[in-house]
């Protein structure tokens, strides 16, 4: 009896002393470490259904069983891995936050970025090629929020077609679809359309997850094709050891 | 005639049970009270230090608490932390955020100050001096009782306030600036008025003082 109280003690002390440290550093609640990378990110699982934030960055998540966590883990990892350690360092991205069932604004999502807490969010019941997709969308709006001064607007907005206007927000049209269009004109999904940042971090996350067809894509359409110059240029600007595939 | 009554063995148990009773009530009324009992005294004078110039000596309620500051790991926020303690511009200021056996956080030197509280601004105040860069690519183990300057609210700077660890952060390496560790006193720092559940402290306790040792020796 006294040994299993002990035992039990020994688990309970250090993950309370370690959710007051995640709590300090990036400001939501019931996350505990899962794994520290050799790249220093830090990976976190939630502990418990965890709500931060309001507004129109309130952010709700579900704890996502454990046992079963270890596939995504992975899945998540190898496509973070895709990125140096002084890249990710010097974009300033030190948490991903792993969990199910993710809502932002009660909208539900995919994938959230949260740059000043050097965060991000990821829904693991996603569909798994649109997930692993989303993680590099979310990094790129870690990346546009340090270096936003490298990523102009008005150039972007003069590489559409002048007729085009995005949405008021990212959530403001009702299709929002993430597959890639089948008809591109300038934008890789329907959710490129919301806003410039979203066009963006689609187009980014579109090139680093390249492969033939999206490269056959990107050739057809002269608008995406300057789109990923753009991108590949300025990305270059903060590091110019980045490689795309 | 009346008749003495004897008491029985279990009327006795019971008066001693009262007495004994009443006694432990009223000396723990008093060491209740004394919040500082159990905290050992530190005597700055029986200690040798091997660098006098990088001890500081905090007094706070229940005593001195001694932090060995590290230039050689975060020499400008070490030079700003002692410039702070050379003008005394940390004394009688509150420790506004404090987290029962995780921290406890002091140092706003424009909302904190005795006397000239602000419930609604403490912990976003500014000093006079500009905010400073983080120092945070030197390796440093964040244990129990390490000190280090606490961000500024608008970003990752820092200013003036400053926190001790009252329990492991190893998280905390490489994101926030070591400034140095306790050596003694740590007890003391147990005993500071927290916040129960709430941000800040309401009625805080305050730091009487914090001096470096060579000017404490003159």
């Amino acid at each position: 009896m006294k040994l299993n109280s002990l035992l039990i003690l020994i688990f309970l002390i250090p993950f309370h002393a370690k959710s007051d440290q995640i709590y300090e550093l990036i400001k939501i609640p019931n996350l505990k470490l899962y794994k520290t990378d050799d790249k220093s990110i830090r990976f976190l699982i939630a502990d418990k259904n965890f709500s931060a934030g309001v507004g129109v960055n309130s952010v709700n998540c579900e704890k996502f069983e454990e046992r079963k966590i270890k596939n995504k883990f992975y899945l998540t990892k190898k496509n973070i891995d895709f990125y140096s350690k002084n890249f990710l360092k010097k974009i300033n991205l030190k948490f991903v936050i792993l969990c199910k069932n993710l809502t932002v604004s009660d909208i539900p999502a995919i994938g959230f970025a949260n740059p000043e807490m050097k965060t991000i969010i990821l829904n693991l019941n996603s569909n798994e090629k649109i997930f692993q997709r989303v993680i590099h969308h979310e990094i790129f709006h870690i990346i546009h929020k340090n270096f936003e001064n490298y990523f102009n607007k008005d150039i972007w907005i003069k590489l559409n077609n002048s007729e085009f206007k995005y949405s008021q927000c990212s959530t403001c049209k009702k299709d929002t679809g993430l597959e890639i269009l089948n008809v591109t004109n300038g934008f890789f999904t329907k959710y490129a359309k919301t806003t410039i940042s979203e066009d963006m971090a689609e187009t980014f996350s579109f090139l680093v997850t390249s492969n033939e067809y999206i490269q056959k894509k990107i050739d057809d359409d002269l608008i995406l094709k300057n789109k990923t110059i753009f991108i590949k240029e300025n990305v270059l600007k903060i590091y110019k050891n980045f490689k795309f595939r | 005639m009346l008749k003495k009554v004897k008491q029985s063995k279990s009327e006795k148990i019971l008066l001693t049970f009262l007495i004994l009773l009443a006694f432990f009530s009223i000396s723990s009324f008093f060491v209740i009270k004394n919040k500082c009992l159990f905290v050992e005294n530190i005597d700055i004078k029986k200690i040798n230090f091997n660098q006098p110039e990088n001890i500081s000596i905090m007094n706070i309620n229940c005593g001195n608490v001694v932090i060995e500051l590290m230039p050689e790991i975060s020499p400008n926020s070490v030079k700003r932390f002692k410039t702070f303690i050379e003008k005394k511009e940390y004394d009688n200021v509150a420790f506004h955020r404090v987290i029962d056996g995780f921290l406890v956080q002091a140092g706003d030197l424009e909302f904190g100050k005795k006397g000239n509280l602000n419930y609604t601004y403490i912990g976003s105040g500014k000093s006079k001096y500009s905010l400073i860069k983080p120092e945070i690519n030197k390796p440093f183990d964040f244990k129990k009782g390490s000190v280090g300057f606490a961000k500024s609210k608008n970003g990752d700077m820092e200013d003036s306030e400053f926190f001790i660890l009252l329990s492991d952060a190893p998280l905390f390496e490489g994101e926030y600036t070591p400034l140095g560790k306790v050596t003694h006193g740590f007890g003391a720092l147990t005993k500071i008025k927290s916040g129960n559940k709430s941000e800040y402290v309401l009625r805080p306790d305050f730091i009487n003082s914090i001096r470096m040792l060579p000017g404490i020796s003159n």
